[in-house]
C-alpha cells in the first residue's frame, strides 16, 4: 500500500512538471519511478502527454514524438539494467 | 533463460504500444494533443491566475487601486503644473517681445532654409509689432545674422548677411583686421586678406559698427602659395538650418 501511494505521488509530480514543461524534472521523478517500482509504464505515458502539450502534430515531425521514443527507450535499457544488476525481483 | 524471456515480453509489449500510439497519433493527429491539453488547461488556467494576480486577497487588490489611483492623482498635478508652465510660457515670451518693453521683439522663424528660399527668414510677427525693413535681427548670444527686408501685417522677411552676393565690412582676428565678408549662402561667408596677415581658424569675426558683436568663427584659411591673398572662411557660431527664435531690434525711432 505505502509503495502504491509513492507512486501515485511520483506520477502526480511527473504529471505537474510535465505541465510546467519541466522536463527535466519529469525525467529526474521517471527514472527514480523505474527504479523503484515494476513496469513503470507511466515513463511511456509521460513521453506521450509531453509529445501532445508541446509536441508537432504532424506525424511526419519526428520531434513531434520524440518525448514517445525517449521515454520507451529508457523504459527498455532500465528493465534490463534492472534484471541486470538485481539478484531478484 | 527466465529473466531474457521476461525483458523480452517487457520488449515486445512496449514496442506494441509504441506502435499502437504511432499509429493512433498517424491516423487522428489531434487525439492526444486534445485530450491532453484539455486535462493540463486547468492547471495552466490556476497558473495563470495566480501570477496575473487574480487570486490574490482583497487587501492587497484594495492596496493596489489605492496604489494606481495616487499615481492618477500625481500624474494629473503634473500635467496642470505642465498646462501652468506652458501659460507662464505664454506670457514671458509676450513679456519680452510682444509688450515691446524692450528694444528688441523675440519672433519666432517659421520658415528658414533650406524651405525658405534665397537664403531668407521668415518670422511671425510684422507691422503690427512695429517693425520696419532694415531692423537688425539677432541670433541667440546677439549674433547679427540679417536685416528686415519685408514687413507684412503679422509676418516679415529677413535677408540672411549669408546670403550669396551680400557684403559687408567685418574684422577679423585678434588684430581686428579690417575685411570686406561675401556671403555663400547657408550661413557661409569668404573673405579676401593678404597672405601675411596672421589669421587662423578658431578666430572671432566682429562687425565694427555693431557694438563689436560676435559675427562668426573663421572655420577654414585657403591659401595658396602662389596668390598674394587667402580666402578665409567663417560661419556664424549658430546654425541658421536650427533656429527657432531670433530677437529683432526695432530702431530707436520706433519706441
Amino acid at each position: 500500500m505505502l509503495k502504491l501511494t509513492f507512486r501515485v505521488i511520483i506520477d502526480i509530480a511527473i504529471f505537474l512538471c510535465l505541465v510546467q514543461a519541466w522536463w527535466y524534472f519529469a525525467l529526474l521523478f521517471a527514472l527514480i519511478g523505474i527504479w523503484n517500482f515494476g513496469f513503470y509504464i507511466e515513463m511511456i505515458i509521460a513521453g506521450l502527454i509531453y509529445d501532445a502539450l508541446y509536441g508537432s502534430t504532424n506525424w511526419r515531425d519526428v520531434s513531434g514524438s520524440i518525448g514517445l521514443i525517449v521515454g520507451g527507450i529508457l523504459f527498455i535499457v532500465l528493465t534490463v539494467v534492472k534484471k541486470m544488476v538485481r539478484i531478484r525481483e | 533463460m527466465r529473466r531474457s524471456g521476461s525483458v523480452r515480453a517487457v520488449t515486445i509489449t512496449v514496442s506494441i504500444m509504441m506502435i499502437v500510439i504511432i499509429a493512433v497519433r498517424f491516423a487522428f493527429p489531434s487525439v492526444f494533443p486534445g485530450l491532453f491539453t484539455a486535462v493540463a488547461r486547468p492547471f495552466w488556467r490556476v497558473e495563470y491566475s495566480i501570477s496575473s494576480g487574480q487570486l490574490d486577497s482583497v487587501e492587497s487588490l484594495l492596496a493596489a487601486n489605492q496604489d494606481l489611483s495616487r499615481k492618477l492623482d500625481e500624474s494629473e498635478v503634473r500635467s496642470r503644473s505642465a498646462t501652468e508652465l506652458n501659460s507662464e510660457n505664454d506670457q514671458l515670451k509676450a513679456l519680452m517681445g510682444r509688450a515691446s518693453t524692450t528694444d528688441r521683439i523675440l519672433a519666432a522663424v517659421i520658415a528658414k532654409p533650406p524651405f525658405a528660399p534665397y537664403d531668407e527668414l521668415l518670422l511671425d510677427i510684422g507691422s503690427d509689432t512695429g517693425l520696419i525693413a532694415g531692423n537688425m535681427v539677432y541670433a541667440t548670444g546677439m549674433i547679427p545674422i540679417g536685416r528686415i527686408t519685408d514687413v507684412l501685417t503679422h509676418s516679415s522677411k529677413v535677408l540672411l548677411f549669408s546670403s550669396p552676393g551680400q557684403t559687408f565690412s567685418v574684422q577679423i582676428g585678434g588684430a581686428n583686421v579690417p575685411a570686406t565678408a561675401v556671403g555663400q549662402g547657408g550661413g557661409q561667408y569668404s573673405a579676401e586678406l593678404p597672405r601675411t596677415t596672421a589669421v587662423s581658424q578658431g578666430d572671432p569675426v566682429s562687425i565694427p559698427s555693431l557694438k563689436s558683436n560676435l559675427y562668426g568663427i573663421v572655420s577654414a584659411v585657403v591659401s595658396d602659395p602662389s596668390e598674394p591673398f587667402e580666402t578665409i572662411l567663417f560661419a556664424p557660431p549658430v546654425n541658421i538650418y536650427q533656429l527657432r527664435w531670433v530677437l529683432v531690434e526695432k530702431s530707436k525711432h520706433d519706441q
